[in-house]
């Protein structure tokens, strides 16, 4: 295989959801979750997926797993089209994408034990046949996510927040896969334990050549974990670039405001910070607004944003914004 | 300024099956009028316990309040009947919890959960209650308050119903609103707003604030004074400038290390506080933060350290070693 070529592609990808009029009388109609998102992710990086909630980013990672079946565009892992993939051929790839959940209690079996989770995904991808073998893989993988011999027996409500998330992450990494979609790995922990699952992710990433797309809405988070990054709003991507490009000189004014709402301890700076708060709030993807998606929170929008589509172009070099004012 | 609210050898305590639980063990701490003060902790540290033990909300059989007394404007609110409790929460102390969703009332109109309280606590009429709560979705930025009030709160957006709160908070002048992690459930541009807002009508109006949150950084621009909690206990106070520049307990600048932060140049590696937070059930002797601390010394696991402070101003810090932080802190800063 070709090294330089990307692990994914992802081109064009949309995803709409048809709703139907409830009992309450909601609206029905097209829900544009994902509309027209395309990038790469090569090997070994880390792209970071920001946005708030309902802007596509989790249903974009869903895509590329193909829990949702995307209504149009390409999914290319290593050099085949997913979507154009049967359930049989898909089980096969699966083993090399793997997902970490936001909340590792509802994504763990609450009535197996840790080494039964752990082992489970090893049996059905016959990956170790034997018993014994898969116990001590399972005994490999605690440790490699910090965990001890001794919590193989607990179950899940018998682990801390953290200590689940290492389970999920363990989990994952049992099927030894290229790629991993962290959805939001570490926003339900508290703030002390975050720090230790990202060092975590960041350690098993360089010792195993692991691909990651983080996706998540803290922008310190992903400032610290991402190489490159993609801010998502309202089922677009709206800029993309590397990590340094984008903190230093974002030219996307959703991204302006989303860097300039994050919080920074420090009450003396804090006091000298210029904020941008951005008036009203995302609209609902039922019923976009026409042109630019962002232009009725745009603090610079013009009149050509209420009628043209902006589209994602370069504008320094690997650096792409989809803004006419960029 | 007065103060407004003193909580003395607050002990709040859940009787469970593997144990008597000390969720606010032996707090004291107090609220100017008009002032902001944080609780900041983890969870589990008894920050919301504190807040549900003022209102008197602390669920029995198995919760109970053990020390006191909490004095709201002098009189102890612990020794108050049921009756002339219900006349403080809502009317004088009012609450905003981190889930609107679940604390608004799903089959009732925005415009009957709003006008309840000012019929009920301030008895307004029928045509006045309405009126105010005009009056008081406006104030709280919710556009089109008339037509809003004959909605649901399923048809409100996130943000929209925590200000919907905000309005039901201040609908019957409270001097005091505790804010139980009020944006935390919401998008990082919206926090922005509802922070703005909060700050905004307690200056107006006077009002002092509780800020309940596990997030350092939201505190940092609206707090006057800010205590840190672990493990059920008041571990460090202070200014927010004091807290945030010169921290002088371990916790508290593990905390503060421990996140990456945008305006600082990107680590190669952040520093996470290690180890898990204690089982309340099973609290060693000593400082419950011991295990995990960096700057322990013997002492630290014997004897459990009290607050003591630091300097002549309200700075104070529940660590053996607080005195020498700074030079440690040096010290390793200097090694990595």
């Amino acid at each position: 295989m070709n090294a330089a070529a990307p692990l994914l592609e992802v081109r064009n990808l949309v995803k709409h959801f048809r709703v139907a009029g409830g009992l309450f009388g909601g609206r029905s109609g097209l829900i544009r979750a994902v509309d027209g998102v395309s990038f790469e992710l090569r090997r070994g990086e880390t792209l970071g997926l920001v946005g708030e909630s309902g802007c596509g980013k989790t249903t974009t990672g869903r895509c590329i797993l193909q829990l949702e079946r995307p209504t149009s565009g390409e999914v290319i892992f290593e050099g085949r089209d997913l979507t154009r993939l049967g359930e049989d051929e898909l089980r096969a790839v699966r083993r090399k994408m793997q997902v970490i959940f936001q909340d590792p209690y509802s994504s763990l079996n609450p009535r197996m034990t840790v080494g039964q989770i752990i082992a489970e995904p090893l049996a059905v991808h016959g990956i170790v046949t034997e018993r014994r073998g898969r116990a001590q893989r399972m005994r490999d993988l605690l440790s490699h996510v910090g965990l001890l011999p001794q919590h193989a027996d607990r179950y899940p409500h018998q682990l801390s927040g953290g200590q689940r998330q290492r389970v999920g992450i363990a989990r994952a990494l049992a099927v030894e896969p290229a790629l991993i979609i962290c959805d939001e790995p570490v926003s339900a922990l508290d703030v002390s334990i975050q720090a230790q699952i990202i060092n975590l992710l960041e350690d098993l990433q360089a010792q195993f050549g692991l691909t990651y797309l983080f996706v998540a809405h803290d922008l310190s988070v992903v400032r610290h974990i991402s190489d490159r990054v993609a801010v998502m709003y309202l089922g677009k991507i709206v800029e993309i670039t590397d990590r340094k490009s984008l903190y230093d000189v974002p030219l996307h004014p959703y991204t302006k405001a989303l860097l300039s709402a994050v919080p920074i301890p420090d009450p003396v700076l804090e006091a000298q910070r210029e904020r941008v708060v951005l008036g009203g709030e995302v609209p609902s993807p039922l019923n976009p607004p026409p042109g630019c998606v962002f232009h009725p929170r745009c603090p610079i929008a013009v009149d050509r944003c209420r009628r043209e589509v902006p589209e994602l172009r370069e504008i320094r070099a690997g650096h792409r914004a989809a803004c006419i004012l960029a | 300024m007065g103060t407004l609210l003193e909580v003395r050898n607050l002990q709040t305590q859940f009787v469970t099956r593997s144990g008597v639980v000390r969720a606010v063990d032996d707090v004291s701490w107090d609220v100017d009028e008009g002032e902001t003060v944080a609780l900041v902790g983890e969870s589990g540290c008894g920050k919301s316990v504190s807040a549900l033990s003022i209102m008197r909300l602390v669920a029995g059989p198995a919760g109970r309040i053990a020390g006191g007394p909490i004095l709201f404007k002098g009189r102890d609110l612990l020794r108050l009947s049921e009756e002339e409790m219900r006349h403080v929460r809502g009317r004088e102390i009012a609450m905003v919890f981190q889930e609107p969703m679940t604390s608004l009332n799903p089959v009732l109109t925005i415009a009957r959960q709003l006008t309840e309280g000012l019929e009920i606590h301030l008895k307004m009429s029928p045509p006045d209650a309405r009126r105010r709560s005009i009056e008081l979705l406006g104030m709280v930025g919710i556009p089109d308050p008339e037509r809003r009030l004959g909605q649901y709160p399923h048809q409100f957006s996130g943000g929209m119903r925590q200000r919907m709160m905000i309005a039901m908070a201040l609908a019957c002048n409270p001097s005091l609103i505790l804010a139980d992690e009020p944006t935390t459930a919401l998008d990082v541009t919206i926090q922005a707003q509802i922070l703005e807002l909060m700050k905004d009508l307690s200056r107006r109006f006077g009002v002092a604030m509780l800020i309940i949150t596990h997030n350092l950084g939201v505190v940092a621009r609206y707090a006057d004074r800010v205590n840190v909690m672990y493990a059920g206990r008041i571990i460090e106070r202070g200014t927010a400038r004091e807290i945030y520049a010169d921290p002088r307990h371990p916790y508290t600048l593990g905390l503060l290390r421990s996140v990456p932060r945008l305006d600082e140049p990107r680590r190669a590696r952040l520093d996470p506080i290690e180890g898990q937070p204690p089982d309340l059930t099973r609290l060693a002797p000593g400082c419950a933060f011991a295990p995990r601390c960096t700057f322990r010394v013997e002492r630290c696991v014997r004897e459990t350290p009290p607050l003591r402070p630091l300097g002549d101003g309200g700075h104070v810090s529940a660590c053996w070693e607080a005195a020498n932080l700074d030079r440690a802190r040096a010290r390793s800063a200097a090694g990595t």
